[in-house]
This record gives structure tokens, sequence and C-alpha cells, in this order.
């Protein structure tokens, strides 16, 4: 009779974010060392997180003190309209990627000219899963949900709500030709992360800026 | 999606293990991994880009096994810990406070290795 291979177990406990944490961790001793913080904007395609930049650039022309690294699986559209505007841009492309990790971003800040600049926007690849995922040595994740998605969001999507420090819910001037209710989504917000800021804003008409902006210290 | 991402972080940590051990590839069986309930990682993605990545390698054949652990909550208001629901919100069983801090949830590592023997070796020494 053939004996069965005898086995043996081997305890090993290796973090698999080790290798990105690490990454995250000496973005953060960068930015500490720059003085500047780094907000990474999460929110699906089409939620409107290229817009709010803009917006905010058109309200200080001339005096723009934030830069902003773009993360797009293709095309340098994004960062043309950020360069449009005169905000110092940096284009990271994945190539098919769906989220950006700690390391590229590191890379591309090395990279980054940072006199003058207080804040970074990180505008990570639209999707509301994968990059909730990574840590990216940001001072905050900030959730991008616009009025033309589903109140329930957050309760679909509880990882990055309960991650991020605030809301950014976008296209608050659309609100008169649909039937979504805002304060229905700020309970789902509210049930998955107590506590947590929600920012009613419009980058078409520029209502709930100064509150997003003032909240942000910019 | 990003399941294919951590998977290659998993078999480059497999390999780095198995090589700091003096194990040969070939002995690998099985690798455990564990996963905290509030990661959005599929297990059967994973076991899929596993067998993908580790095709024509020297770990091919080998096997991943996932544990989810459930999530641990503490209520804010009456200390009470329990496990979090894996729909809705929370609250708490006890006081029914909605608030409450997470103790771990998106822990993600290697934990074990299943090795078989070489040949020539005994589990245990003949009395």
């Amino acid at each position: 009779m053939r004996r069965r291979a005898a086995m043996t177990s081997i305890k090993v406990y290796r973090d698999l974010m080790g290798e990105n944490d690490a990454w995250a961790r000496r973005t953060r001793e960068l930015l500490a060392e720059r003085n500047v913080r780094l907000f990474n904007l999460i929110g699906s395609p089409g939620s409107g997180k290229t817009a709010v930049l803009e917006r905010m650039a058109e309200r200080r022309p001339g005096r723009c003190r934030f830069a902003v690294l773009e993360g797009d699986v293709e095309t340098t559209r994004d960062a043309e309209r950020m360069a449009a505007r005169d905000i110092p841009v940096s284009q990271l492309l994945t190539g098919g990627a769906c989220h950006l990790e700690a390391k590229l971003v590191h890379a591309a800040l090395r990279e980054m000219p940072l006199d003058g600049i207080r804040i970074v926007f990180v505008e990570n690849v639209g999707n509301l899963v994968c990059p909730a995922e990574f840590d990216i040595g940001e001072t905050a994740k900030i959730a991008v949900l616009s009025v033309t998605e589903g109140e329930d969001k957050p309760a679909k999507y509880p990882l990055l709500f309960r991650e991020a420090r605030a809301v950014l819910l976008t296209k608050t001037d659309l609100l008169p030709h649909l039937s979504f209710d805002a304060d229905e989504c700020e309970r789902f917000v509210q049930s998955v992360h107590p506590g947590m800021p929600v920012w009613r804003i419009s980058a078409r008409d520029g209502s709930g800026f100064d509150e997003w902006e003032r909240w942000l210290q910019i | 999606m990003h399941e294919w991402s951590i998977c290659e972080t998993l078999v480059r940590s497999i390999d780095a293990e198995l090589a700091a051990r003096g194990v040969s590839p070939g002995r690998l069986r099985k690798a455990r991994v564990v996963i905290g309930g509030l990661r959005q990682i599929v297990p059967a993605h994973l076991v899929s880009a596993y067998e993908a990545l580790t095709k024509n390698t020297p770990t091919e054949g080998s096997a991943i096994e996932t544990n989810v652990r459930p999530v641990r909550t503490r209520c804010e208001s009456c200390g009470r810990e329990g496990d979090l629901p894996s729909a809705g919100g929370f609250s708490c069983a006890a006081c029914g406070s909605e608030r409450a801090s997470l103790l771990g949830g998106t822990e993600l590592y290697l934990e074990s290795l299943e090795i078989e023997e070489a040949e020539g070796e005994c589990a245990a020494a003949p009395r």
C-alpha cells in the first residue's frame, strides 16, 4: 500500500498589502516634508470628479494652490482639461488596471513640482470598488457620488463609504429633473458611516463649494 | 478585477517565503489566505487568478484556500462586541446604538503554506 505523502504546515503571516502600504508610508513622509495634503477622489465614471476640480480652479484664477494627479485607463483628456485651467497636473495611465496603487502614485509625486502647492488631488480611476482597497498614502479618501446615481450606493459600496472621510454629492443642479432624494441618500451614508459630512455641490452653478472648501481648508 | 493584482503579490510572496526557507516550490500543496470581511475580494476570482498565474511555473498544481473573517465591531455606546452583518448598517443588539468601532476587517495576509514532506523525511522521529 502506498503511503500518502506527509504534510507540514508552515506559519507565514505575510501581509499582502505590505508592499503597497510601504509605498503609502513613503508618500506620507514625502507629503509631511513638503507640508502638502493629498486627497484621493473616488467615484464612478461620470460622477463629476474632473468637473469639481475645474470649478475649484475657476474660483481662484491665477492663485491655484492645488495640483492634480489624474488616474485613467486610457487618454490624457482629463489632464488636458486641468492644464487648460492652469492647474498643475500629471497623468497616470494604468493601461487596464482598474485602480491606482501606492507605488505608482509615489513615483508620480516625486516628479511633481510641489513648490507653492498646499493640496494634491488624486483623481482615481472611475470605479467605486477597487480604488477603495488601496491605501495610496492619502490624507483622506473622498467619495464622489452624483445625484444621477442611486441613493443606496453607500449601502452597495460599504468599503469606500466606511473608508472615506467626506462625501461629495455632485450635480445638485439636476435635482429638479430627478426623483433622487438627497436626504435619503444622506441617511444611507450615515447608516454606513455615522457622522460623515456630505457636501451637496454643483460644479455647474458653484453651489456648495464654499462649505466644501471650508472643510477642506484650502 | 483587482484580485489579479493582489494575486500577483500573493504569488511573489509565496515564492519568496519558500525560497527563504529553502523549500522547493514543487513541494507546495496549498497556501492559506485570510481575507477580512470588509475586503471586496471574491475568493473564486482569486483562485482563478492563482491558477492562471502559476501555470507553467514550479508551483503549478498547488491550490489556495481562502478564509473570509467576519468583521468584529465594538458598540461606541455600551462597549458590546459582535459581528457586523454582511448587509445594512450597524445596530447594536444590546442598546440599539448605530455607532460602532470596527475591530479589523481589512486584513489580507498569507497565513500558512502546506508543504509535502521531502522523500526520506519522517513526520516524527521513531521511538
